[in-house]
Formats: C-alpha cells, sequence, structure tokens
C-alpha cells in the first residue's frame, strides 16, 4: 500500500487552503513557543544580572523593592542604612569584599551610582577602554552610555519619581540646602556646606568604559559614591578637606547608604554574614534567592499564560479540524472513486492521516523558527526597557511543546481519518 | 473462465422497488449495455453486480462465491482483484500525471507500483493518450480513455462503466465506444449503462430497465 501519490494530489487541490491551514499551526506552535522561549530567557537574562550581587545589605525594607534598584537600577523608595552602621557593615572582616551603592541621581536616561572603583572591577571583570575613577568628580560609564572619554556629563541629583528617601530631587536647590542640611543629621559635619558647594551640580569627566555585561549597569554612570554623598550634602565620610575617595572612610563621619553589596568568601560566610546582617536596623539578603521567590510569585502568571496559549492553540486546533472535515467533504467522490476501484478502507483511512498529518507536521516545523523569531522580537523589546540582555534560544521544552503539538495534531488526524473510513461508497459516488 | 451470475437479485430503496432481475448471466467475450429511462436503476444495477450495494435478496455469483454474501473487506478486495471501473466523469486526479493514475489501483496492493509502469505505459499507448504532467491538461476523449487504462491496470475480468460516453462528443464517444467493444472482444464481461447510440450499436447484448422490470435484447 502506497498512499503517497494520492496524499499528494489531495495536497495539490487545495493548495491555498493547506498552506493557511499549516499557517495556522505554525502560529499554535509558534505562541507555545515564544511564551516559553521568553519566559526562560526573562529567569536566566535577570539571574544573570543579579550574579555579581551575591549579599545584599540595607535599611529594613522590601528585599524585592531592594533587588530593583541595586541589581535592576529601576527607581524604587529605599530607606538609608545608617552611617555607623553602613561603615561596619562596609569593614566586615569576613567579605572577601564590601562596596556601597548609592543611587537616586540621572543622567539623561542613565542612572548615576556611586560605589567604588572595586566594585566597578568585580562588575565589569575590567574596563573596556580609559581607566576607573581616581577623583570625586570622575565617572566609568556602562557599555552603552553615549559620551566619549573625557567628556563631562550633567547629573541630575534626584529622580523624577524618586528613590532612596535622603538622597531626594529637592536638595539639589541651593536656597534649601540649610534646612536640608538639617535634616540629614546627626552625623554629618558642618564642613558639608563648602563640600557641597564645590560638587552640587558640577560635572563629571567619563575617564574609562565598563565591558558589556547585559545588564541594566550597562546605561549606567558610575561616579566615586563620595560624588553622591557630597552632592546631597552629606559629607564624604573623609575628614573635611581630605579629597581622597574610597575606603576606609571613618565611622563617625559616614553618611547613610541605600544598600550594600558584599561578596563572601565561601557559602558559609555568606549564611553567616546574611544571618549578622539580618537584624532589627537592617536587612540582608541574597538577590538569586529573592530573585526565584519572585519567580514563584510570577509562576502563577506564566501559568496563566501558558494556559490562555493552550486555549488559543485548542481554539485554532479546533477551526482547523472543523475546515478539514469540510474540505474532506468537498472530496468524498475521490475517496469513493478509489473505493470503487477496489481501495481497501485503511487506504483511504491512512492517506486522510497523512495528508493532515503533514499539514501539522509542516505548520510545526515552520513554527519553530517563527516562535523563535517572535521572543526574539519580545527579548529585543524587554532589553530596551529594561537593559537586561536576554537572549531567548529554543531550547529542549520548546521543542517538546512542538512535539507535543504534533502529536495532538496526528491524533485529532485520526478523526477526519475515521470519518471517511466510515463514508459509504456509493454515497460518496453519486 | 469465470462469469457473473445473477439469480432473483432485488432491491428496493424507500421509494419502491427499483431493480428486480431473475437471472442473468454475463459471460466473458460480450459487452452489455443497459439502457432505460433516468432513474429506472441502471447505476444500481451496476453496483449490486460489482458488490458496490449489497442486494436485499438474491446472489451475485462469481467463481462460485456469493458476492452478496461476503463483508465489505472482502467485496473491496473482489472489485480490487476482478473488477474495473469507469465513471461518466472520469473521476481522475487531475494533479497526477495520466501514467500516475492509471498506476493508482497497483498503490493499494503493493507500495511500489514498478511492477505495473509498464503495462500501464502500454495502456496509455494503446488508449492513445499523450504524456502529459497532469491530467487536467488532457482533452475529455484523452481523460476517459485514460480512466479506461485505469480499469484496465490490474487485468480485471469484469469491466462497469456508467455512462462512460455521456460527458463526451459523438467522436470522442465513439473511441470510447469501441474501446469497450475490444476489451469485450479480448475475453472480459463488460458491462455499461448508456443512452449512447454508438455503445449501444456495438453491444452484444442490451439489458433495457423500465419499472423495475428488465427485458433482455440478445
Ligand atoms: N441510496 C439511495 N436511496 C434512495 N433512493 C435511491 C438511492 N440510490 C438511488 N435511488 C433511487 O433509485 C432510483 C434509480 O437510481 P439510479 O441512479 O440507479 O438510476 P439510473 O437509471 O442510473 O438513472 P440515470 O440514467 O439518471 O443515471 C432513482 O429513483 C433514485 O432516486
Ligand atoms: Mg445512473
Amino acid at each position: 500500500m502506497n498512499p503517497v501519490p494520492f496524499v499528494r494530489a489531495l495536497l495539490a487541490r487545495n493548495p491555498r487552503t493547506i498552506r493557511l491551514f499549516a499557517a495556522l499551526v505554525a502560529l499554535a506552535a509558534a505562541l507555545g513557543i515564544a511564551v516559553s522561549a521568553q519566559e526562560r530567557a526573562l529567569r536566566q537574562g535577570s539571574a544573570r544580572a543579579a550574579d555579581r550581587f551575591d549579599l545584599i545589605v540595607a535599611a529594613p525594607g522590601s528585599q524585592t523593592d531592594l533587588l530593583m534598584s541595586a541589581v535592576f537600577l529601576r527607581p524604587t523608595q529605599v530607606e538609608l542604612l545608617p552611617g555607623p552602621l553602613a561603615h561596619r557593615v562596609l569593614s566586615d572582616r569576613d567579605a572577601e569584599f564590601a562596596a556601597p551603592l548609592a543611587f537616586g541621581d540621572s543622567h539623561g536616561d542613565s542612572p548615576v551610582i556611586g560605589t567604588t572603583a572595586d566594585f566597578v572591577a568585580h562588575l565589569s571583570g575590567g574596563l573596556a577602554e580609559g581607566r576607573g575613577f581616581a577623583r570625586i568628580d570622575e565617572a566609568v560609564v556602562g557599555a552603552l552610555v553615549e559620551g566619549e572619554i573625557g567628556a563631562a556629563l550633567a547629573i541630575r541629583h534626584g529622580h523624577a519619581d524618586d528613590v532612596a528617601a535622603g538622597l531626594d530631587a529637592d536638595h539639589a536647590a541651593e536656597a534649601h540646602e540649610h534646612e536640608h542640611h538639617h535634616d540629614h543629621g546627626h552625623d554629618h559635619a558642618a564642613e558639608d556646606g563648602h563640600h557641597e558647594d564645590g560638587h552640587h551640580h558640577e560635572d563629571v569627566v567619563i575617564t574609562g568604559r565598563m565591558r558589556p555585561t547585559g545588564t541594566p549597569w550597562d546605561r549606567a554612570v558610575v561616579v566615586p559614591v563620595e560624588y553622591i554623598w557630597s552632592a546631597h550634602v552629606m559629607g564624604t565620610g573623609h575628614p573635611p578637606g581630605d579629597e581622597r575617595i574610597g575606603p576606609p572612610w571613618q565611622a563617625e563621619l559616614m553618611p547613610g547608604l541605600p544598600a550594600i553589596v558584599m561578596k563572601p568568601a565561601s557559602v558559609a560566610d555568606a549564611y553567616g554574614l546574611r544571618a549578622r546582617y539580618r537584624t532589627e536596623a537592617s536587612t540582608a539578603f541574597f538577590p538569586a534567592e529573592t530573585l526565584i521567590e519572585l519567580y514563584a510569585v510570577m509562576g502563577d502568571a506564566t501559568r496563566v499564560m501558558l494556559g490562555l496559549t493552550l486555549a488559543a492553540q485548542v481554539l485554532i486546533v479546533a477551526a482547523i479540524l472543523a475546515g478539514i472535515l469540510a474540505v474532506l467533504d468537498l472530496q468524498r467522490r475521490s475517496f469513493a472513486v478509489l473505493r470503487a476501484l477496489g481501495a481497501p478502507r485503511r487506504y483511504v483511512f491512512l492517506s486522510v492521516w497523512l495528508y493532515v498529518a503533514v499539514m501539522v507536521l509542516g505548520g510545526a516545523l515552520a513554527g519553530l523558527p517563527l516562535g523563535w523569531a517572535a521572543s526574539q522580537l519580545v527579548s529585543a523589546l524587554i532589553s530596551r526597557e529594561t537593559g537586561v540582555a536576554f537572549a531567548a534560544t529554543l531550547g529542549w521544552s520548546e521543542l517538546a511543546m512542538a512535539g507535543l503539538l504534533v502529536l495532538a495534531g496526528f491524533l485529532l488526524a485520526l478523526l477526519p481519518a475515521w470519518r471517511v473510513y466510515r463514508q459509504p461508497v456509493v454515497e460518496g459516488l453519486r | 473462465m469465470a462469469r457473473l451470475s445473477v439469480r432473483g437479485l432485488r432491491h428496493a430503496f424507500a421509494a419502491g422497488p427499483v431493480v428486480a432481475l431473475e437471472a442473468l448471466e454475463l459471460e466473458p467475450g460480450r459487452l452489455t449495455v443497459l439502457t432505460g429511462p433516468s432513474g429506472s436503476g441502471k447505476t444500481t444495477l451496476l453496483y449490486l453486480l460489482s458488490g458496490l450495494i449489497r442486494p436485499q435478496a438474491g446472489a451475485v455469483v462469481w467463481d462460485g462465491v456469493d458476492l452478496a454474501r461476503l463483508p465489505e473487506r472482502a467485496r473491496d478486495r473482489w472489485r480490487r482483484g476482478n473488477a474495473g471501473f469507469v465513471f461518466q466523469d472520469f473521476h481522475l486526479l487531475p494533479e497526477l500525471s495520466p501514467l500516475q493514475n492509471v498506476l493508482m489501483p497497483a498503490r493499494f496492493a503493493a507500495f511500489s507500483a514498478r511492477r505495473h509502469a509498464g503495462r500501464g505505459a502500454e495502456l496509455l499507448r494503446r488508449f492513445g493518450v499523450p504524456d502529459r504532467r497532469r491530467v487536467a491538461l488532457l482533452s475529455r476523449g484523452e481523460r476517459q480513455r485514460t480512466a479506461l487504462a485505469r480499469a484496465l491496470l490490474l487485468d480485471p475480468a469484469v469491466v462497469f462503466a456508467d455512462e462512460p460516453t455521456a460527458s463526451l462528443d459523438a467522436a470522442a464517444g465513439r473511441g470510447v465506444a469501441e474501446a469497450l467493444q475490444a476489451l469485450a472482444a479480448e475475453g472480459r464481461c463488460v458491462i455499461a449503462a448508456s443512452h449512447d447510440p454508438d455503445l449501444i450499436a456495438l453491444a452484444g447484448r442490451r439489458l433495457h430497465l423500465e419499472h423495475g422490470r428488465i427485458e433482455v435484447f440478445a
């Protein structure tokens, strides 16, 4: 028995309809693939972005907010860790290193982050060009920030939708500087005033550019943490007149900090440090763990998405099935003629099954690149939005998903095949 | 040689008795033409004789086997091995070449039709069908002769034809009628339902159906 020539004839009969059906199958496959690949890309991309942030210590508050502001550089409201406590965390000997993170300012669309040269090196694994910052008014920029080495960048202090309490936009206005100075309180020396005069509206000069990291930091302008402190009239953590940047700072002069990143030397140290700073005065957490908790929450949304996708696929399949039954009704005479010529029932059964199976398989195969392209597109859009680089790839789960669709199609193809199998020959001949 | 024998055949649709045939022998070598007004049951009789319809009563015996008692699968097999069918509107697969169409009956039996390819090509030559990429490109007469070649591929002992010349012009119709007569002359049972005077003129026997009665003219 060889149904191939007959199937070929059937397929050639309504090429446009068949292409439409195959395109619908491709769409159904692509939809599932895109949703699944996208979800994986989001996880991988965000996990990679959190990679260099082993442990974050901050003032008590929402870990998700802290994750968003410290790792993904999204503007969120964050409390300050008081200076003396920050100083203690930064000088903890059980950490391989600890770096301050001060955020809230911006240059154009780029967030401006204050930290140390060590952290820049840790984050980017070396610079693509130039050198690290050595003075308070120097900056290292992310791979995607515009501006040549040596160019000056204007910094806006504070964010429109504001940020770290205490690093507030209004503080930029000189008219208010004294009352705010007062707000920032007890741990500031009066000398801040003149410091602030020197740096408040000052541009920073680009001295270097980080290697691409595929994280939101590619769009960041990174400056010495002292720049941010002094811009917000909080001192520099160093004695007045001391122009040094970076650690060590003086505990009693130390301004508050929104967050500190720590790199523990070992897993045991990591848990030790987290326990040490998970107190009433501070919170400590592993961003990777918080991400996993977020995924768990997002998992429900993902399930809903996948459910909707499945519903769409079922609808498409039902529409195709109805269409195929209608098309086959128009072909019933062809089947009857073959039967009159002596074709066994199983010959027409097999032919119809193959006919549908070819459409399903062709559609699903076309759906793979289509789904991949769709997830590339969505990845590109989300990357542009978040700065997190996503690589949506076709993995086993997407292939399995397409395989499942094909399998379902093969099973459903039994339906029209069965119908034609059951058709009385004589009625088809009329 | 085997022949098709009918005994006490009776088949009626709800509307009334259609076919009642006490006895009929379709012996090899004879072209039998069924005539009768529209609706008189010519097509129905062909379907009964070929085992496509199971009669309500009576027997259609081939080589000692009553087709009327065989299950559908066995009747399919009987047609595959012994019968060829030609229809008024050819019922070819227009997307395939004439040869591919002719080879269709071989596809039911085996994966490869190579064994039959030579015979298929020869039949097409014999009926003067030109080689074309698709049957849709053939003239109507050529198409009906292709259908004839298809019916003959597996060398059937019985050829059924339902109005095989009705959709052809006179010249093409004559060609097909002569071909049918030639098939009978080769020693096959050939039975055709037709109004075509040319075909009737070539018949070795005529069965006329009217009001459920069948008259036989030798
Ligand atoms: N499956 C069926 N159910 C009910 N009635 C049927 C069925 N098949 C045929 N008939 C009726 O039986 C009668 C004979 O039909 P048939 O097709 O055999 O006539 P015919 O002689 O071939 O006519 P024509 O010359 O128009 O082709 C008609 O009245 C038809 O309506
Ligand atoms: Mg008829």
